[in-house]
């Protein structure tokens, strides 16, 4: 029996510094939105190839309520922010790095990850991901290698962490990024 | 804690910040920004300054959070004293340089578009890779500017609901609406400005079918749809799916993607506020997910080839492809490829999609997707 990935509102302030209650309720809210369009609660298996390394680990998930679905009616932002909470469930899991920071950028804003109880940014990767609601596998690659590259040519030589969240095929990829 | 509290209520402050212009709010959103950018000044002066990493990261936060609360002259301010005084890696520090030319530019648009300009103007900065301060690959300004063309005329026929145009030109009475102009240099831009006139002899055409400025709320919306993602939103605003496929390719076809050319940044002035819009790379992503595509063929009738894009003819329905090794490939074309969209493509390297007929005992692939690979 598969084992399961952390539960998703426990992704937060103080164990993950740079999530807030409230940002970690949104984020927890879009993935469920995102969930609900391809599975059913109470849980769902999903597919990680995290570094190179293949598991499945069940997602426990409530159904979102409507007033979460009417919030989440933008169907690319939910998957936006779904994904990222989803990710940050599978690098506790499988990396044991937690969200550190969440800085601002130009168009958006960054989020860091590294190891619990470090007091800076010093040794911390950058986490870039992407949410796609349907698509094949292929698909997940592909934006997995865009997304490489972009992490890649972006912004190093900050060290890096590529993740892709596919909602209908269920699954999750997380890569490093080698530096450039 | 190095990354003590103010840092946290900067991160809550612009979260919040995001939140509320993600909904509309956006004064809200920049008052919020604002005391979000002060906390995180506060929060980068609390760390040592042997910690270098970390003080990167939040000096580009800064710096960008002044940035986003449209407070220029602070994230100006801030961005010379980190790149004057403070020791930052040196992706902070190109980071910081990008950022000093958009506010830069910025802050003199504002107070140039003030000053001058009247009417529906669209300002249009392209910025960063090889363009220089008013100067600029000469191939690649022109390719932007006619897609930029491109782009307005559609606009103009799609709001004039005149039919969608598959080849030739715009209709006659549309044809003097857009003019270009390249202006003064700027800082680390290229800039140009297009004037939407009143149609010539507006009177022959009965009802007058297009007004400039709803050509430029258009447009502004649509871009401004398109950067938030609101795919429901550009539907319902172009229901027709093939007038919006041929208005999200031909803003494909502008938008950066690659090392040339990383920004191109619209801008215009109404009630008395600077609007902007911007199209980067990751727009491209985007817009490739919100364009309506056929039907998913089979995979034994689907056929893909990538190429560099060297003739043509739509009206013929065909376009040849030069194959790595020499090898040269006619494909036939599906009769609703716009030659606007497809013809700045030439000489450039495309994948080309659709399914595969069997014609004179080969395989000869149908396209009915074009897409740029790389940069024009």
């Amino acid at each position: 029996m598969a084992e399961h990935l952390p539960e998703l509102r426990s992704l937060r302030n103080p164990k993950h510094p740079g999530i807030s209650c409230a940002v970690n309720e949104a984020f927890s809210e879009a993935a469920e939105v995102c969930l609900a369009r391809h599975h059913r609660p109470p849980k769902t298996l999903l597919t990680i190839c995290c570094c190179k390394r293949d598991v499945k680990y069940n997602l426990n998930w409530k159904h979102p309520g409507k007033v979460a679905q009417r919030a989440w009616l933008n169907r690319d932002d939910a998957t936006r922010d779904g994904a990222y909470i989803i990710a940050i469930a599978v690098v506790e899991k499988e990396l044991g790095l937690i969200a550190l920071s969440r800085t601002d950028t130009r168009t958006g804003a960054d989020y860091y990850i590294g190891q619990p109880n470090v007091l800076d940014l010093e040794e911390a990767f950058r986490l870039e991901v992407s949410g796609i609601d349907h698509g094949s596998i292929a698909d997940l690659k592909r934006r997995l290698s865009q997304k490489e590259e972009q992490a890649k040519q972006g912004d190093s030589c900050l060290p890096a962490y590529a993740s892709v969240v596919g909602f209908k095929e269920a699954m999750v990829f997380v890569t490093r990024v080698e530096d450039t | 804690m190095i990354l003590g509290k103010k840092h946290r209520e900067a991160e809550d402050l612009s979260a919040a910040a995001t939140s509320a212009a993600a909904v509309g709010r956006y004064e809200e959103a920049k008052a919020l920004y604002a005391q979000a950018a002060q906390l995180e000044e506060v929060a980068f002066k609390e760390i040592p300054t042997d910690k270098i990493r970390t003080r990167s990261i939040l000096s580009v936060s800064v710096a960008s959070l002044f940035y986003k609360a449209q407070l220029l002259k602070n994230a100006e301010r801030v961005i010379f004293r980190f790149l004057g005084t403070e020791r930052l890696e040196a992706w902070a520090e190109r980071q910081l340089r990008e950022l000093l030319l958009v506010v830069t530019d910025e802050k003199l648009l504002a107070e140039e578009l003030k000053q001058r300009y009247s009417g529906e103007n669209i300002t249009v900065h392209l910025r960063g890779g090889e363009i220089g301060s008013g100067t600029g690959p000469l191939d690649l300004i022109l390719e932007k500017t006619a897609g930029f063309r491109s782009l307005l005329y559609r606009f103009a026929e799609w709001i004039g609901e005149y039919p969608l145009r598959t080849s030739g030109d715009p209709p006659k009475e549309l044809q003097d609406l857009i003019q270009a102009r390249a202006t003064e240099p700027t800082h680390g831009s290229y800039k140009l400005e297009i004037l939407l006139t009143e149609p010539l002899q507006r009177e022959l055409f009965g009802k007058e079918r297009v007004r400039p400025h709803l050509v430029s709320d258009v447009l502004f919306n649509f871009i401004g749809q398109l950067m938030q993602g609101e795919r429901d939103k550009i539907e319902a605003l172009v229901p027709e799916p093939s007038y919006r496929k041929a208005l999200l390719e031909l803003t494909n076809n502008i938008t950066p993607r690659g090392r040339r050319l990383q920004e191109v940044g619209i801008y215009r002035r109404r009630d008395d506020k600077i609007e902007s819009v911007y199209l980067t790379e990751a727009l491209s992503e985007q817009i490739k997910d919100i364009i309506p595509h056929k039907p998913k063929l089979p995979k034994e009738q689907e056929a893909q080839r990538r190429g560099i894009l060297r003739a043509l003819h739509l009206d013929e329905h065909w376009l040849e492809l030069a194959i790595s090794g020499g090898i040269r490939e006619v494909c036939d074309t599906v009769p609703d490829m716009l030659d606007d969209v497809v013809g700045p493509m030439v000489n450039h390297e495309v994948i080309v999609r659709g399914p595969a007929r069997p014609r004179r005992g080969k395989n000869k692939v149908l396209v009915e997707d074009i897409e740029l690979v790389g940069e024009m």
